[in-house]
């Protein structure tokens, strides 16, 4: 499939580069398969709660809660059978826990919600900025002013680029505005 | 004939805008750069670009996702010769010869037999997808919701096809697209289903934020936390074009690479790694010439890369003239259709409409014209972007998919929604989850419902409409074959799986 993921290295393609060879552990093999049968437990649960408001069909059609419950009930039975598999699967030996969370990832994703939550409050360049560096640093910058003088460049272009050759009102502070976004 | 005069007016279109034909070049160069870097697939440079096309003229836009769509399948050959990494699973076959060419200092002959390739295999696939996309079509326009519902449920028993190792683990990730697509107005009667007194939910979660979520800021994330770029540096030496006498011994393999990659993609759930195995193998069986396979012959790189290009056209057919996408470039692109307000079916055919086809068909096949010059001549420079770090494209990738997701609407909410299927996303692949199951459950899930719905109130309820019908039929029986097929060939893979585990790790192999 042309939806793939895994940069990989030389002699390494991508497609074997293994999970879990990068820093801190948080969760083990389980813990997300486990986690997305919760995921579809609730989903099941939610959707069994709000269709009993919906209103059925006129004519002795189907109505909007047919679709749902169908899918609802598909998400137990998937649920139930992941937990099966999962509990059922057994680590080979010598095989360490794959990490699930490093703290990298934890902290691509704490600057990704921040500047999703800051976005409007101060503007589009400093959000970005702050998101490019933090991000070149966690991806491996070596020097940090290098990451910080990429993020500044990288984010002004996309600004200027954006902003003005395909007008998107991007959320502008006064330095946006100041620095010609 | 109609055809024919109607891709003419397609070609009319793009050469009387020279932007046009600057914006393809464009598309194709960056597509390429973005396959070229290794684990970067096509799909995910349409999932950037998506947003931005939005910003433009629709067959712009179009024309930039098809550039960049064959670009991005192309350029995922330049790692695989001079790295030994597939660039995209579609180039996985290439390296198997393209490699051991680079070694024996032929990597500008491995470059240009690859650009060529995908050039003729994109060529005659395009052909292929204008001449029969209308036919299909026009079959096609006899179709009522019945039929269509049928389609539907084909089309999500393709996830199974899709599913990579687990096929539990797939129809769990289709079964997330599923619920996804009913939050928001039910499409029948007006229902508000799942919102929870959110209004950001009452128009549904958009399909953009979820694709460039879960194709773009998982990678971010995935090389966040791999955080191990090429080091290699590789040098191309000797010839820089093919030679006539490879081209000429590697002519039949082109054709056939073409068309066994035209085929496989019209089927739904296959994609272009399939395609170009099976090409490989094909080519294999043939007498090879004076250097054996997978010790660097030129025939090995033609045949998968004429066949991975060509499943791009063949992939197309079934998206453009049924609205099934078989796989997760296709369904990118079929969002690219549908943000330009273009609905995919039969009726994009007819009316006024159906001009912007065949520009599209047009732009596809300049595109792949583009493939083989700039490719070739660009060749040499492709050694310096195999080798961008993960500290340069993490932040791009990650700015390109926020300033994407929220240029779409100019909405907050979705930039929310992206990082959220961004998180779901890394889960799922770096537990051998597919996301492409859950893009195709997404998509696929509204439009099963609705045709569902319309033929229930068309037959006050009664259920036999959906087996009385002849194309129903017919699309009931590739169900049934589908799911024989994938029964068989997972208990094939548990036959197998026992002995491969002794000598090979778990592998993100996402899909």
């Amino acid at each position: 499939m042309a939806g793939d993921s895994g940069r990989g290295t030389p002699g390494r393609p991508a497609a074997a580069v293994r999970v879990g060879a990068a820093d801190g552990h948080t969760g083990g093999p389980r813990t997300v398969p486990l986690g997305m049968a919760v995921l579809l437990l609730g989903a099941a649960v939610a959707i069994a709660v709000d269709v009993r408001g919906y209103r059925d069909g006129a004519g002795g059609e189907p109505g909007p809660a047919a679709i749902p419950i169908l899918v609802a009930l598909l998400c137990a039975v998937a649920a139930i059978a992941l937990v099966f598999q999962t509990l059922r699967s057994t680590a080979l030996p010598g095989q360490s826990a794959p990490s699930v969370l490093p703290v990298r990832v934890i902290a691509t994703v704490a600057a990704l919600t921040a500047a999703g939550l800051l976005l409007q409050q101060i503007g589009f360049f400093v959000t970005f900025t702050g998101l490019a560096f933090a991000a070149g640093l966690l991806a491996g910058a070596r020097r940090w002013w290098t990451s910080l003088g990429g993020a500044v460049v990288i984010t002004w272009v996309v600004m200027i680029f954006f902003g003005r050759l395909f007008a998107v009102p991007l959320p502008a502070a006064p330095i946006d505005v100041f620095l010609g976004g | 004939m109609e055809i024919f005069s109607s891709l003419l007016g397609g070609f009319g279109t793009l050469f009387s805008s020279p932007h046009l034909i600057a914006a393809i070049a464009g598309a194709v160069v960056a597509g390429m750069v973005v396959g070229a870097l290794p684990g970067l697939t096509a799909t995910m440079a349409m999932a950037l670009f998506l947003p931005f096309t939005f910003l433009m003229e629709p067959a712009t836009g179009l024309a930039v996702l098809m550039g960049v769509f064959a670009g991005g399948i192309a350029g995922g050959s330049v790692p695989a010769i001079l790295l030994n990494v597939p660039g995209t699973p579609a180039s996985a076959a290439t390296l198997l010869d393209g490699y051991p060419m680079t070694r024996k200092g032929r990597a500008g002959e491995a470059l240009s037999m690859a650009m060529f390739a995908s050039a003729v295999g994109g060529l005659v696939s395009a052909l292929l997808m204008s001449v029969l996309a209308p036919v299909i079509a026009r079959f096609a326009l006899n179709f009522q919701a019945p039929e269509f519902f049928v389609l539907a449920i084909y089309g999500l028993t393709i996830i199974a096809a899709v599913a990579g190792k687990s096929l539990l683990k797939g129809y769990i990730a289709g079964l997330i697209g599923l619920v996804v697509g009913i939050v928001g107005l039910d499409p029948i009667a007006g229902q508000l289903r799942l919102t929870f007194g959110s209004q950001a939910l009452y128009g549904g979660i958009s399909l953009i934020p979820v694709l460039i979520g879960v194709f773009g800021i998982t990678q971010a994330l995935v090389m966040v936390r791999e955080s191990s770029g090429v080091t290699e540096r590789p040098r191309i030496s000797g010839r820089t074009f093919v030679s006539a006498d490879d081209l000429r011994s590697s002519s039949g393999t082109l054709v056939r690479g073409s068309l066994i990659g035209s085929g496989i993609g019209a089927i739904p759930g296959t994609g272009t790694d399939i395609g170009a195995f099976l090409s490989y193998s094909e080519a294999r069986r043939r007498p090879k010439g004076r250097i054996p396979f997978g010790e660097g012959n030129p025939q090995g790189v033609a045949a998968s890369e004429s066949a991975n290009n060509a499943v791009v056209g063949g992939s197309m057919i079934p998206t453009f003239t049924l609205g099934i996408p078989g796989e997760a470039g296709t369904a990118v692109l079929l969002g690219g259709l549908l943000i330009h307000g273009l609905m995919p079916g039969p009726d994009l055919f007819t009316g006024s409409q159906s001009s912007l086809v065949y520009t599209i068909f047009a732009s596809f096949i300049v595109a792949n014209v583009m493939i083989l010059l700039l490719g070739t001549l660009a060749a040499r420079l492709f050694v310096h972007v195999v080798r961008v770090p993960n500290q340069v494209l993490v932040p791009v990738i990650l700015m390109f998919c926020m300033v994407g997701s929220y240029a779409i609407n100019n909405r907050i909410a979705d930039v929310y929604v992206t990082v959220v299927f961004g998180i779901l996303g890394y889960f799922m692949v770096t537990h051998e989850f597919p996301v492409s199951p859950l893009v195709l459950g997404l998509i696929l899930g509204p439009m099963a419902e609705t045709n569902f719905r319309r033929a229930m109130t068309i037959t006050h309820g009664d259920w036999t409409i959906f087996f009385t019908r002849p194309a129903s039929l017919v699309f009931w029986a590739l169900i049934v074959l589908s799911l024989v097929y994938v029964w068989r060939s997972a208990r094939q893979r548990r036959v197998q799986e026992p002995a491969e585990s002794e000598d090979s790790p778990e592998a993100v192999r996402p899909t």
